[in-house]
């Protein structure tokens, strides 16, 4: 293996009640790497994205079958705390999330219910500086953050999750609410952020999966279709139905 | 249903100007042998006043597929057909350069010379015009398998190119006082050589959008 993986599933099947969502799902994410999940609304790519940090156990009668590795172990395995899968696999979600407090609590909020005993003003001076907001709010940290633009609301979300120390950061389209300037801010952060987190990143954006991820895997009805490089998936994909759909001849 | 409709119309809006611009490039070639062959100067001359024309073409070809892009953010093979349109219409521009070099032979070689070496150019401008015309073919249904057999005629060309080209040496040794016109003649030689591989270059583009991968034809 050449790449140090960072998680991946083996075999993964998932029902919501007696619906199947996804088919013998076995992929790869390589560490502080970008993965793209890609295709139609429905096709299971979401539903994977929350398997990964254990969210369906939120969503009562959903099962799961097969393997979710996070390293070498198995994310579901009896002593594993589903609170500790989360902190270590964070998720960026569709529409800014802000907690209704001060822009400084939303990110010192989360440490400290994790048990961080550092200095509070520099976990938040830093990480708000790794996402590239520090400069446009450092003169209000104090104010509430909803009062932020759509963009800043997202990037103080991905501070806020980074703040926790995780390894992976689950993105589920994240810039699907933002204009171009504050979605290209996020592009750049996502390049800044994988040389030290591993991402996996749900896009309905063509464009944004060939310009952020170095691996995309395609999606069909709970099925992957393809996966592979990036580079290869948008230029000459094997199969027939990736093409159709990153061409947007269906989907 | 067909989806991206728009997208659609505007590449066959560039497959249908890249065959008109190969048409007429063709035609020049054609054009260009029989003014040659039959030392009609007004058949030359319209060969070298529709150049531009040749040019212009691929200008607007390169201008639709830079908006396509821009507009449309292609990918995979749609994104492939428009490079390789782009492609295509820089290597027909050479060979309408090269259909202008053989319409001004006229005025550089004597019928003399001409004559004696006339049977051989013919050769090769006849196999290179049926590349021309076989390549447009190919184009039209990225057909990569007859793409492929159209490139495999330029090693006819190369031969030609080599013994004409032993030819034209061996005359002006025979008489110095032709090598002014001797050296248009191997001009000539070497342009006819050259349209082949620009053909050979189109029938590579072809192959590539079909198939994603560069064939060394």
């Amino acid at each position: 293996m050449d790449t140090k993986l960072a998680m991946h599933t083996k075999n993964l099947n998932f029902f919501y009640g007696d619906f199947q969502a996804l088919f013998d799902v076995s992929l790869d994410f390589g560490a502080n790497e970008v993965t793209a999940l890609i295709g139609p609304s429905g096709c299971g790519k979401s539903t994977l994205l929350r398997c990964l940090n254990r969210m369906n156990d939120l969503i009562p009668e959903t099962r799961s079958e097969g393997e979710i590795y996070f390293r070498d172990q198995p994310i579901h395995g009896q002593e594993v705390d589903p609170v500790e899968v989360r902190r270590q696999v964070g998720m960026v979600f569709q529409k800014p999330n802000p907690f209704p407090k001060t822009i400084y609590e939303n990110i010192a909020w989360g440490a400290r219910i994790n048990g961080y005993r550092g200095d509070m003003d520099e976990l938040v001076e830093t990480s708000l500086k790794k996402c590239a907001l520090w400069d446009e709010v450092k003169e209000k940290l104090k104010q509430n953050a909803l009062g932020l633009s759509g963009g800043q609301q997202q990037r103080l979300c991905i501070a806020r999750t980074i703040a926790v120390e995780p390894d992976v950061i689950l993105m589920d389209e994240p810039t699907s609410a933002l204009d171009p300037i504050s979605t290209a801010k996020i592009e750049d952060l996502i390049t800044e952020l994988r040389k030290r987190y591993t991402i996996i990143i749900v896009t309905h954006n063509m464009q944004q999966a060939g310009r952020v991820s170095e691996k995309t895997a395609f999606f069909l009805n709970g099925v992957i279709i393809e996966a592979g490089l990036t580079s290869d998936i948008f230029f000459n994909p094997k199969e027939e139905r990736t093409e159709a759909y990153i061409s947007g001849r269906f989907g | 249903m067909e989806q991206r409709i728009h997208y659609r119309e505007q590449i066959r809006g560039i497959h249908q100007e890249l065959l008109r611009m190969g048409v007429l490039v063709e035609e020049n070639l054609n054009k260009a042998l029989r003014a040659v062959k039959t030392q009609n100067r007004e058949l030359a001359s319209s060969v070298i006043d529709s150049d531009p024309r040749i040019d212009a073409m691929q200008l607007e070809i390169e201008e639709r597929c830079t908006v396509a892009i821009a507009t449309e953010q292609p990918v995979a093979t749609d994104l492939r057909e428009i490079m390789v349109a782009i492609k295509i219409a820089s290597d027909l521009e050479r060979i309408g350069d090269h259909a202008r070099h053989l319409a001004r032979a006229l005025d550089r070689v004597s019928p003399e010379l001409m004559s004696e070496s006339f049977p051989v150019i013919e050769s090769m401008a006849e196999i290179g015009i049926a590349m021309v015309h076989d390549s447009l073919d190919a184009y039209v249904d990225l057909d990569a398998d007859r793409a492929r057999e159209v490139a495999l005629r330029d090693q006819q060309i190369n031969v030609l190119h080599r013994d004409l080209y032993d030819r034209i040496i061996s005359a002006m040794k025979k008489a110095p006082e032709r090598v002014e016109e001797g050296t248009s003649l191997v001009f000539i030689n070497r342009f006819l050589e050259r349209l082949g591989d620009h053909v050979t270059n189109i029938c590579e583009w072809i192959v590539y959008a079909r198939t994603g991968e560069h064939p060394e034809l």
